[in-house]
């Protein structure tokens, strides 16, 4: 009974602000209040009738999608050589390439700012995109390094020994049996993507928008509901997208 | 063409500093099974995963056929390998576990799908094409396994402890089961065990190793009854082991002085002074009264009952300790503990071991 109090305590917590933004955004005022006054989906016309919202979705997926797809491939890689491979330096490459999650992203910003300006990158879509490749790379490693953890390597050899090559063995055996973690990092690497703020600050060109760098400019220069029913939206496709996906591969009962 | 299958020859395999396999030089003939036995680390898995091709030796030929297999990929060295945790592939139905290797082949998808369907018929698992190995038991997915690898025609069958996940009894009659099969195919085959009654009864001849290299190849029967090595003596069944040193010795004939005291009659070969020790099989030992021609005299210290059949240690009047199998028949009593008896140790079945 206690238990269940904390519980909902906890919860109430972590998910206030979640439901004071989803409150706000159906207020009848020209301004985000709480609690809402009135109810009106005036604010969700706006957004989805607003040419600047629209090309930033559109450019904030366009975004993720590339440096999904990037960061998919690299990911699934290094995570295959560092779950499989045997040879020197092996945790000190894994925790390198792990370390963007732990990396302020200010400081991640800050630097590829300045190598991008050096290479000739800095403002344009794909330096973007190779950017936040970086960022969301090591949560793509994560999911498939699990998935090969439990996987037995006797499989593999077992399609080798059928006769299978290199390739045969990787598309016809191991790709499919560690598809789960892929599709999971994918998953990840793509919500990471279109919510990433700071190092698309820096990185940005003229005109290149992303979905937050919009909700973030707005709030610098107006307050209207509009930015709460935006981030309303995000919310469910967060909901219809993330849920089902963290209950099959992130629930902490199932580890 | 050569008359053997199979052929290793002085295979080694160093991992830094430590010697995993030494030396193995082993010949199977056709359609012959042979079963590597040992303790687990005696470098048993180690030499049948070089003949798979999945670790490179850093020593010594491999020949499949006549042919140097030695640097040849896995994936094209025609061997059909059964393993511990049978690797089927978990997101396959058995039919396409089974024409996975076929398939790889790029035959005709007819000859695919009838050389498939009879693989699967000839290990009994026709009303189950269907179903992933998941839905199956553990005898069931050992059979998939088995087809997988037949359903080739492999030159070299190699089995990986491939019964030691199954239940005792299915144990058994897989047993049977894998022998018949490998006859029936007459497919040469190589069998990785560390179970003495599994080798004994699914081989044609046994090799022991131990510590990296193999003590002993020969049949089931020549293993336990001439065991080459001390090592082959104390793995291979119970043996009596009396230390000592050899006194005299020709023809093959011998007499032993033990440690504990006695001069006794043996098998054997070994210059006078050389330590060693006499390995004698505890059923092979008679007890009979005490005061019989020939028979040496001792003590029975501490009696067990088995099935049938009773065990007695003996300590003989001369010194050393010996443990003696009796067969319960009808009517004899079993000796009682601390009971004067006679032990009659023969020549033949007393061989001497060298170490």
């Amino acid at each position: 009974m206690i238990l269940w109090l904390i519980v909902a305590l906890v919860g109430l917590y972590l998910m206030a602000p979640v439901l004071v933004v989803i409150a706000t955004s159906f207020t009848a005022t020209a301004y985000p209040v709480f609690p809402p006054q009135g109810f009106t989906w005036r604010w969700f016309g706006e957004v989805l009738a607003s040419p600047e919202y629209l090309a930033a979705m559109r450019f904030s997926t366009a975004l993720a999608a590339a440096s999904t797809a990037i960061a998919t491939v690299l990911g699934t890689l290094a995570a295959l050589g560092l779950v499989r491979g045997r040879f020197r330096g092996q945790t000190a490459i894994s925790a390198l390439f792990l370390s963007p999650i732990f990396f302020p992203a200010i400081v991640l910003g800050l630097a590829l700012l300045i190598f991008f300006n050096w290479v000739g990158l800095a403002g344009t879509f794909p330096g973007m995109v190779a950017a936040h490749a970086v960022l969301t790379t090591p949560f793509v490693i994560r999911m498939v390094s699990a998935s090969l953890a439990e996987f037995d390597p006797a499989v593999e050899e077992a399609a080798k020994n059928l006769g299978a090559s290199a390739m045969r063995t990787f598309f016809l055996v191991t790709l499919p049996l560690i598809r789960p973690g892929v599709v999971a990092g994918a998953v990840f690497a793509f919500i990471i993507s279109f919510d990433e703020l700071v190092v698309s600050l820096f990185l940005a060109g003229p005109g290149m928008q992303t979905l937050p760098i919009r909700i973030f400019t707005s709030l610098e220069y107006s307050s209207r509901p509009s930015v709460s029913a935006v981030s309303t939206l995000l919310i469910l496709v967060w909901l219809v997208v993330g849920v089902p996906l963290y209950r099959r591969f992130l629930d902490v009962r199932h580890t | 063409m050569t008359t053997y299958d199979l052929e290793m020859q002085g295979l080694r395999k160093i991992y830094g500093d430590s010697v995993a396999v030494d030396a193995v030089t082993l010949s199977l003939g056709k359609g012959e099974m042979v079963a590597l036995l040992g303790p687990s680390g005696c470098g048993k898995t180690t030499t049948l995963r070089m003949v798979a091709g999945f670790v490179e030796p850093s020593a010594g030929r491999i020949l499949l056929d006549g042919r140097d297999i030695t640097h040849v990929p896995a994936n094209q060295r025609d061997t059909g390998m059964v393993f511990q945790s049978y690797a089927l592939f978990p997101h396959m139905t058995v039919r396409r576990n089974v024409a996975f290797g076929l398939r790889c082949r790029h035959l005709p998808e007819d000859e695919v799908r009838r050389r498939t369907a009879e693989a699967i018929e000839l290990v009994g698992l026709g009303s189950f094409e269907e179903r992933y190995p998941r839905q199956l038991s553990g005898g069931q997915q050992q059979r998939v396994a088995l087809a997988r690898v037949l359903v080739l025609r492999p030159k070299l069958l190699l089995f990986d402890e491939p019964l030691s996940n199954l239940d005792a009894k299915l144990r058994v009659q897989m047993r049977q089961e894998i022998r018949r099969l490998q006859k029936d195919v007459g497919i040469t085959a190589l069998f990785v065990t560390h179970d003495q009654d599994e080798a004994s009864s699914i081989a044609d001849r046994i090799a022991v190793m131990n510590a990296g290299r193999i003590e002993q190849a020969g049949t089931p029967a020549e293993i336990y009854n001439e065991p080459a090595t001390r090592f082959v003596a104390d793995f291979i069944g119970t043996s009596n082991l009396i230390d000592g040193v050899a006194e005299t010795s020709g023809d093959g004939r011998m007499t032993f002085r033990a440690d504990a005291g006695g001069v006794f009659a043996a098998r054997g070969r070994a210059s006078t002074g050389a330590r060693g020790a006499l390995c004698i099989r505890p059923e092979k030992v008679d007890i009979c009264p005490p005061g019989v021609a020939g028979a040496r005299e001792g003590i029975v210290r501490r009696t067990a009952r088995t099935a049938g059949m009773m065990e007695y240690v003996v300590v003989l009047t001369d010194g050393p300790e010996l443990t003696v199998q009796e067969q319960l028949r009808h009517g004899i009593a079993p000796r009682e503990d601390g009971a004067l008896v006679g032990v009659v140790l023969r020549e033949e079945d007393t061989q001497f071991l060298v170490g």
